[in-house]
């Protein structure tokens, strides 16, 4: 009944049971497939690039987390019909808010940077100069906003989804070693160094960024689903979750199998592409920047986006691309703000994007353990979730993630000292 | 120090700079923290009682008349004289649970905002609310710098913009489902029209909005449900018990119906028939059958009609009577005994006419009609050839069954072309 693209839903034919799951198949898919985005090709490339197949064991842990994070997300989207932001304001006060969503605003500002940066750099690869593709990626993202109905909305987000796929292939033209990856699964080289431990925190971070919590539980809303269907819901999950982890694990793969044998060291996902070409064919460099425009372009929609969004959700001021700029004043200035300063430092020659990129994630990884206890804490209190509360295993993942994160990152902050 | 109890100067203080402020005995020692205040649901909001967290951790809810507020360079405490349990019973409204950090609605402004902080003033008789803050004064001032962010402007000379919303302006929404049962009446909400409430509704969480419109009477309840987007009147009617939907639902034009019930549940559609009048469900049925190009899927079987011997005053007299829908009685029909169709007098006409005269020397004895098997193209030649209003819709048997009102056709057209409304 509410968000910030508001469009009628079709119930028809519910009772079919094909149906009912395409009805409520979306919130997982799109939110996984979203989870794909420029900053993410970048540290799955990076990670195989410099490691081989050595981390794509982190991807087993990630996907466990991912699940049970997006698990709660839909539990307390479809029990409460409130948004997280909502949620977090009507139980914990201002303070904490201010404090979640002003490292959110600024992590995300961060992230629609790389998200630009992700558009400039796969458009190089074609050949075309950011000082044309930049500006021209902005205006598409703001007719696509202002335009576009929820209908046309959700088309874009399926065709999306299947163009990740074109990963799929890039990792199959480079003609991977299966054995290798298997057993690089099952007995994987642990390092102990800095650069490692500063990767795996990357990847579990860029997997579960917290700003991807807040999207999960309104798009869960946005479907008006009912905890009658959870099965259905649930199915979806999984289903997003596995799409992520899946197009995370060929990255990683295409990138390891070329990449990492010639010793090449790469800083940004289109170093990856160009790479790419003397080593597996101007195809598949073509279709891994492809996948990198299409993953980033989706992004730069969204974020700013949903970012605007809850930061109003929390404070209450009217938000949602259905209201008149006159009526929702704070909404249209941080969306544009979000958006502006995003394609400003992009287009500044020599900008310290790999800088802002690192800090993006530093400020994601601070957040990320906020973010959870907050969401355990919720999904635990009996008077918001009535006999939905989490189980024993949600909870237990749930805070060894926070202690893992935490002491990763404590583990990184000393070693960063020493 | 200055201590107000029953204050004689009228002093105002923020929610802010009491809540969760240390609570001590009248010998100094710590006795807690407090937790939440608890008013009084009724107008004026009074200041009831103080849910203490003790030091131990328990909550206590203490009646306030044994507390006091003191204050020392604008840092406050409480100081608990005499301790006073207090029962909490349905009647009271709670400040945390209810109010701050939650979504209220402003009956001024027909706004959905979320409250910052609770202006609350001292009175001879007691502590009374006197107004929400939901600007950004209220947000600055629960992270501690208003001060500093005030004393900033003032070089631009400028302040913090703050919005207060007065006390009986609000229409409160959180329902509580901890062990008091506080109950927030609605009775605010209800003196909104209905397409100012069906967008607050809209607004809400699923949860919230269909508790709104839950409590709304059955007429109301049917004006709010036509105001709403497709999407959302399908919710509604979901969440809703199947006798009060049902209710709602017989208020309402019998195509709206057979719209909103083709959305739903084949199996709860069948149930809510089930429940509704039978006259109400026969004609919500037959209209559910027809073909979605078909007039017959656009027609509502709400019309007025009369037989040609009727004077004019007898038509007053029973519109005054039935009392039906506006649109259904620009025009009012004339049938015979069948119910076949021989004519229709416009409203207008009606108005100017004499008492005693008879439909018969007024009616348009030649009314443009269609049939409900017609193709709805059939329909829009007419609307647009002799720009009527309402267009009567009669059987294969010139039975007269049904009236098209043009808002209908409008909407419909819109829908077609995917135009959000």
């Amino acid at each position: 009944m509410r968000g910030w693209l508001r469009g009628g839903r079709s119930t028809r034919n519910y009772l079919a049971m094909g149906a009912t799951f395409l009805a409520v198949l979306g919130p997982g898919i799109i939110t996984g497939s979203v989870d794909n985005d420029a900053g993410g090709i970048t540290t799955y490339s990076v990670a195989g690039a410099r490691y081989g197949f050595n981390l794509l064991w982190t991807l087993i842990p990630s996907f466990v987390v991912l699940f049970v994070v997006q698990e709660m997300n839909a539990r307390m989207g479809v029990v409460t019909g409130k948004g997280l932001a909502d949620l977090i304001r009507e139980n914990f006060g201002v303070r904490i808010t201010f404090c979640i969503f002003l490292g959110l605003l600024f992590a995300d500002i961060g992230n629609t940077t790389t998200e630009f940066a992700g558009i400039a750099g796969a458009m190089q690869v074609f050949g075309v100069s950011k000082y044309v593709s930049v500006p021209a990626a902005a205006f598409l993202v703001w007719i696509l906003v202002v335009k576009s109905t929820y209908k046309l909305a959700e088309k874009i987000f399926l065709v999306f989804s299947v163009s990740l796929l074109s990963y799929v292939l890039s990792a199959l033209l480079a003609k991977p070693d299966w054995g290798q990856i298997g057993y690089s699964l099952i007995r994987p080289k642990l390092e102990f160094n800095y650069q490692y431990i500063e990767m795996v925190i990357g990847i579990i971070g860029t997997t579960i960024a917290p700003w991807m919590q807040f999207y999960m539980q309104s798009a869960v809303i946005e479907k008006g689903l009912k905890i009658e269907n959870y099965g259905y819901t649930l199915l979806d999950v999984i289903v997003g979750c596995i799409a992520t982890v899946t197009v995370a694990f060929f990255i990683i793969v295409a990138c390891a199998s070329t990449l990492h044998p010639h010793g090449i060291q790469i800083e940004e996902a289109k170093d990856a592409a160009m790479a790419l070409e003397p080593l597996a064919g101007r195809f598949s460099s073509q279709l891994f920047a492809f996948g990198l425009l299409i993953a980033s372009i989706f992004s730069a929609i969204i974020l700013p986006l949903a970012t605007a969004f809850y930061v109003c959700e929390a404070f209450g001021f009217e938000a949602g691309i259905d209201k008149s700029p006159k009526e929702a004043p704070e909404f249209y200035r941080l969306y544009s703000a979000i958006i502006i300063i995003a394609v400003l430092t992009v287009l500044i020659p020599g900008a310290p994007l790999i800088t802002i990129t690192l800090w993006t994630q530093v400020i994601n990884g601070i957040l990320l353990p906020v973010v959870l206890v907050c969401m355990i804490r919720l999904v635990n209190n009996k008077d918001i979730m009535g006999p939905y509360t989490s189980k024993g295993f949600s909870n237990a993942v749930g805070w060894i993630t926070v202690v893992v994160l935490v002491g990763l990152s404590f583990i990184l902050f000393i070693m960063g000292l020493v | 120090m200055r201590s107000y109890s029953v204050s004689p100067v009228f002093p105002s203080i923020y929610f802010s700079y009491i809540y969760n402020t240390r609570v001590r005995l009248q010998d100094g020692r710590l006795m807690g923290r407090l937790a939440d205040l608890l008013a009084s649901n009724s107008e004026s909001g009074k200041v009831l009682a103080a849910v203490i967290k003790t030091k131990e951790g328990r909550l206590a809810t203490l009646d306030w008349s044994g507390f006091a507020i003191d204050e020392h360079e604008h840092k406050y405490s409480l100081v608990c004289r005499e301790r006073k349990d207090f029962t909490a019973d349905d009647s009271v409204i709670s400040f945390r649970r209810q109010i701050l950090d939650q979504q209220i609605v402003d009956i001024n402004d027909k706004k959905l905002v979320r409250v910052n902080d609770i202006r609350l003033v001292f009175l001879s008789s007691g502590l009374f609310p006197v107004a929400v803050d939901v600007g950004w004064s209220g947000i600055l001032r629960r992270l501690g710098v208003v001060e500093i962010t005030n004393d900033f402007l003032q070089i631009f000379n400028r302040s913090v913009p703050s919005r207060l919303i007065a006390w009986n302006n609000i229409g409160f929404l959180s329902q509580d489902s901890r062990n008091i049962k506080l109950s927030v009446s609605y009775s605010k909400l209800h003196t909104l029209h209905p397409s100012d409430l069906s967008d607050i509704i809209e607004e809400l969480d699923r949860k919230t909005g269909s508790a709104v419109f839950a409590s709304l009477d059955d007429e109301k309840a049917a004006d709010v449900l036509e105001e709403m987007e497709d999407g959302a009147k399908v919710s509604l009617v979901e969440d809703l018990p199947v006798e009060k939907a049902a209710d709602v639902l017989e208020k309402m034009p019998t195509d709206e119906v057979a719209d909103i019930l083709d959305d739903l549940e084949k199996e709860r559609a069948e149930e809510l028939l089930k429940e509704m009048d039978q006259a109400t469900s026969c004609e919500v049925r037959e209209l559910m059958e027809y073909p979605e190009d078909t007039v017959g899927s656009l027609m509502t079987t709400d019309f007025v009609a009369f037989t040609a011997d009727t004077t004019v005053d007898a038509v007053f007299e029973q519109l005054r009577k039935t009392k039906p829908e506006s649109d259904t009685i620009y025009s009012i029909y004339v049938t015979d005994q069948t119910g076949r169709l021989q004519g229709s007098v416009s409203l207008p006409t009606l108005a100017v006419s004499a008492p005693q005269t008879t439909l018969a020397e007024l009616m348009d004895a030649e009314p443009k009609f269609v049939y409900d098997t017609d193709k709805l193209n059939v329909l829009l030649k007419l609307l647009s050839k002799y720009s009527m209003l309402v267009v009567p819709v009669v059987s294969s048997a010139d039975i007269l069954i049904g009236t098209i009102v043009i808002d209908d056709v409008i909407y419909r057209l819109f829908r077609k072309q995917g135009v959000q409304l």
